[in-house]
């Protein structure tokens, strides 16, 4: 099978990676250079918000926030911040909480909801975006336009996702920086890093398509795919189920290296489902996640594993994928998402299903395409 | 064949739910959690911390609102409680501030309630240990008084549990949901936040929403689970996603964990606004059973309700726990009518019964083993060391 | 005759760091018997002080009463960063270069006075530039 006749949207996204990286970091640092100080100082606390792949890198940058700001910080699902959370964690303070909302279109209803919400109640929020006229961008005291050309391809989400991620990475090094959390001299590394990492990673991507290619021929048959990883390599895994979905409508599932020893080591037929685990060495629960992968041998399931680790620490009979470790522990989920990425565009391909249902008209309907936008009440509690 | 026809220790404990926690009510009283965790410890718990493994975190994120809110008089509860965090146990144990680092001044007011009724899992004795070592407080709930986890925690919970065989848990989850919620009323009112008469109220009120699933309620709940079940069975349902928003989302994710252990069951679970941005997508529509939870007072009602109705324009199986008027849904979903409860934040401790009897009648049907006992390859790890010997480390 | 040279330096944050020494070596690297040395640093938060050599705590007195002069406000107008705003006015108040006159091949000042590379929003790579001038 010629890997050439299968391309894909998650491989060209890939292959110009490093290229868009390029374009949001030089559009963002000016405007995220432009957040107040008072402001940045005044913030106690800091949520992160959005829906699927936007909270996924809330999620994913947390770290970041918690390592560089030594901030408090929330990633919270956009239902939850909208309708769910006390009012008493808003506003408590000027300018508190820092809420950071993220939504391409800037008109996804919940996330202008939780805008709303959050500055009714004397909160200050940021809009991340690609559409500075957006409700979301009007409605929030801020706006970063990454600044994507309009003509790219976004779908499914994968330079999106690493715009957003990317964003939130430099807003918490503005925070910070002024701040004084980290030094003048690990601002300008960090920042430098960004840039070499994604390098790094870039150079790779030729060599992961010729993997995933192979192992898409192998799964694509497959019952499910079921993902494991720990905090921020929960944004890793719940991003690869969300591709699974999108890319082919596959059944999937996913959960954290403990709780996955609980509930589904139990799954039936193991040997139908594939296993995706994200890891890296340096993470807190590395021993457990190498016990986790213990058990998934035992159920002998197909299991891939993305790592910055040796090869060696893994059973022989996984597909190990090692990426390159980044200086800064709390990047590596901006690239790690890549292999799998990559599976799943090659897997629908092989199925010859086109992505986000785009070939069954019960999806097509007024009631389905408006369920994000229009269709959806915007309440504010 | 008769839906009573069928029986296992799930839908034994399931059948016996109403009467199983007014035998825990009566045991764990106010008196209890005085004699257990001193009202001064009570007093200084300034942030509250709950996690365990499985269906006790589930169990955390159902109790978290009665810690935040200590609800008395509105239906959403807003008389300001304790900030309150339910954490999946991995994280608790190594991230929860391991990047942020520990704030010096308030580590003498962390509490942390752990649930785990053996009290074996190594996790949530990492979790007890780790939080001790930072200075905080540790509270054991478990049915194992003399367990590693009781010996790790500075206080201790005793949970009465009624015996069954082995099963996927139900019992465990709403004792320890019970228990929790209990902590909450205990530590308001020690605080002041809920004088003695409400939360003795709070209590009752609780009682009051179990005791309404009365005979009658479980058996048309018994009946329609087995109907919805043999109709998901014959149209070869093979996949399930449950959605519920807050509260809820504990039984949601409850649910999904019940069908993997009865019969092996494929499931995911997710939240109802992410849910049209994810799950909305799964292809073959015709064979995914999808559960979502929609309680009129829920603050994200409406939302649950759109919801209800996109997945309906596009799936054959889905169906509804509700409190709300049942003619507000679609046709073609099936609607689980509950009872109403005083407050919102009650109805995890009992909505989830009916994807219970749903796990209970397909795992009877499929013949699979509770938890795969004794089944290649699982039985491999029949002893659960994946989870009883895994390598403690504190961070 | 004119000699230049440039140096590199980590500094630390609040840093005073001495260089007389490399001022030294260069003027006897130039050969330059007699004229001046302009010691000069090109970054905007950074400066070249003179101050004198009786011990550290004088050094430490001199950063506590800049902070005090200029202390980091969250409220400049220039919204880098606090420290980043009250550096660029600690480096345009108190210099950011010095002239120094050289009399037998020696600095004028030698054992008197120290010459410092002072950060004042550090730690970070920085380089200055001495220049000497004379026959």
């Amino acid at each position: 099978m010629d890997r050439k006749n299968y391309d894909n949207s998650l491989l060209r996204q890939s292959l110009r990676l490093e290229e868009y990286v390029n374009i949001v970091y030089r559009n963002v640092l000016p405007q995220v250079n432009k957040i107040p100080v008072k402001e940045i100082w005044d913030a106690q606390k800091i949520f992160i918000t959005g829906c699927g792949d936007s909270w996924l890198a809330g999620i994913a940058a947390k770290p970041a926030f918690e390592s560089i700001t030594k901030k408090e910080t929330y990633a919270i699902r956009a239902i939850e911040f909208s309708r769910i959370l006390n009012n008493k964690n808003l506003g408590y303070s000027p300018n508190t909480p820092l809420v950071i909302l993220i939504s391409f279109s800037g008109t996804a209803s919940r996330v202008i909801e939780g805008a709303k919400r959050a500055v009714e109640h004397g909160a200050n929020t940021i809009a991340i975006t690609a559409n500075p006229d957006s409700p979301l961008a009007k409605t929030c005291h801020h706006c970063i336009d990454v600044g994507l050309p309009k003509d790219g391809e976004y779908q499914p989400g994968l330079i999106t996702y690493n715009a957003s991620m990317l964003t939130l990475f430099m807003i918490a090094l503005r925070i910070g920086r002024v701040r004084n959390s980290i030094t003048p001299l690990e601002y300008e590394s960090m920042h430098k890093e960004l840039l070499d990492y994604t390098s790094r990673c870039q150079k790779e991507v030729e060599g992961y398509a010729e993997r995933a290619f192979e192992i898409a021929q192998k799964w694509k048959d497959l019952k499910a795919e079921d993902f494991i990883g720990d905090y921020a390599d929960f944004a890793t895994a719940y991003f690869g189920s969300a591709k699974v979905i999108e890319c082919f409508g596959g059944y999937t599932t996913y959960d954290d290296s403990e709780d996955w020893c609980h509930i589904n080591y139990f799954l039936l037929e193991p040997e139908k489902i594939g296993r995706v685990v994200t890891v890296n060495k340096t993470t807190p629960s590395f021993g457990r996640v190498l016990e986790t992968i213990d058990a998934v041998k035992i159920l002998k399931s197909p299991c891939m594993i993305v790592t910055d680790a040796n090869k060696s620490e893994f059973p022989e009979d996984m597909e190990v994928f090692t990426v390159p470790s980044a200086k800064y522990f709390w990047m590596h989920p901006f690239m790690q998402h890549i292999p799998f990425d990559l599976v799943a565009g090659y897997i629908g391909e092989l199925k010859g299903v086109k992505s986000f249902r785009q070939d069954d008209p019960k999806y097509n309907t007024d009631i389905c395409n408006n369920r994000l936008k229009s269709g959806t009440e915007i309440k504010i509690i | 064949m008769n839906h009573n026809d069928y029986n296992s220790p799930l839908l034994e404990q399931i059948r016996n739910s109403v009467k199983d926690i007014n035998t825990i009510a009566e045991n764990e009283t106010f008196e209890l959690f005085e004699k257990c965790v001193p009202e001064e410890v009570a007093l200084k718990a300034g942030n509250i911390f709950i996690t365990g493994c499985g269906d006790s975190y589930c169990a955390a994120i159902a109790a978290k609102p009665v810690f935040e809110n200590a609800d008395t008089s509105t239906k959403t509860g807003m008389v300001p409680g304790t900030p309150t965090q339910a954490f999946r146990n991995i994280e608790f144990s190594r991230y929860f501030n391991t990047y942020a680092g520990w704030n010096p001044l308030i580590l003498g007011r962390n509490l942390l309630c752990v649930i785990s009724i053996s009290g074996s899992p190594a996790r949530v004795n990492e979790a007890a240990i780790r939080i001790n070592e930072h200075g905080g407080t540790s509270v054991a709930f478990t049915c194992n008084p003399e367990g590693k986890l009781a010996q790790n925690c500075k206080y201790v919970i005793p949970m009465t549990l009624p015996s069954y065989d082995l099963a996927p848990n139900v019992t465990s989850y709403y004792s320890s949901m019970f228990s929790l919620m209990m902590f909450g009323f205990y530590i308001s009112r020690v605080k002041k936040q809920l004088s003695e008469q409400q939360a003795v109220a709070c209590r009752e009120g609780l009682l009051e929403y179990v005791n309404s699933y009365d005979e009658k309620v479980m058996e048309r709940l018994s009946v329609q689970a087995f109907e919805l079940a043999k109709k998901w069975e014959e149209d070869g349902v093979d996949n399930m996603d449950f959605v519920g928003d807050g509260p809820d989302y504990a039984t949601a994710f409850f649910g999904s964990a019940k069908m993997v252990e009865a019969f092996g069951g494929l499931t995911t679970n997710d939240d109802s606004e992410d849910w049209c941005h994810i799950n909305f997508f799964i292809k073959d529509s015709d064979h995914i059973g999808t559960f979502i939870i929609a309680n009129e007072d829920s603050p994200a009602f409406s939302r649950e309700l759109e919801t209800v109705k996109v997945a309906a324009s596009i799936r054959k199986h889905v169906a509804v726990i509700s409190d709300a008027d049942p003619s507000i849904f679609p046709e073609n979903v099936e609607v689980f009518s509950i009872p109403k409860a005083r407050s919102v934040w009650m109805h995890p401790l009992m909505e989830h019964i009916p994807m219970d009897f749903v796990a209970g009648y397909i795992g009877c049907w499929r013949g699979r083993a509770p938890f795969r006992k004794n089944e290649e390859p699982y039985c491999e790890d029949n002893d659960a060391k994946r989870f009883r010997n895994s390598k403690i480390e504190i961070i | 005759m004119v000699y230049i040279k440039e140096f590199r330096l980590t500094t630390g944050r609040d840093s005073l760091q001495k260089i007389t020494a490399e001022i030294n070596e260069t003027v006897k690297e130039s050969k330059i018997t007699n004229g001046t040395v302009i010691v000069e640093t090109a970054h905007s938060t950074a400066g070249i002080l003179k101050v004198t050599s009786f011990g550290e705590e004088v050094l430490e007195d001199i950063v506590k009463e800049m902070r005090r002069i200029v202390p980091a406000r969250i409220n400049y107008i220039h919204q880098d960063s606090p420290e980043n705003a009250a550096g660029h006015i600690k480096s345009s108040l108190f210099g950011s270069s010095l002239s120094l006159i050289v009399k037998d091949g020696r600095l004028l000042c030698e054992g008197k006075q120290e010459i410092c590379f002072a950060d004042y929003d550090g730690p970070r790579e920085r380089t200055y530039s001495v220049c000497v001038m004379g026959e």
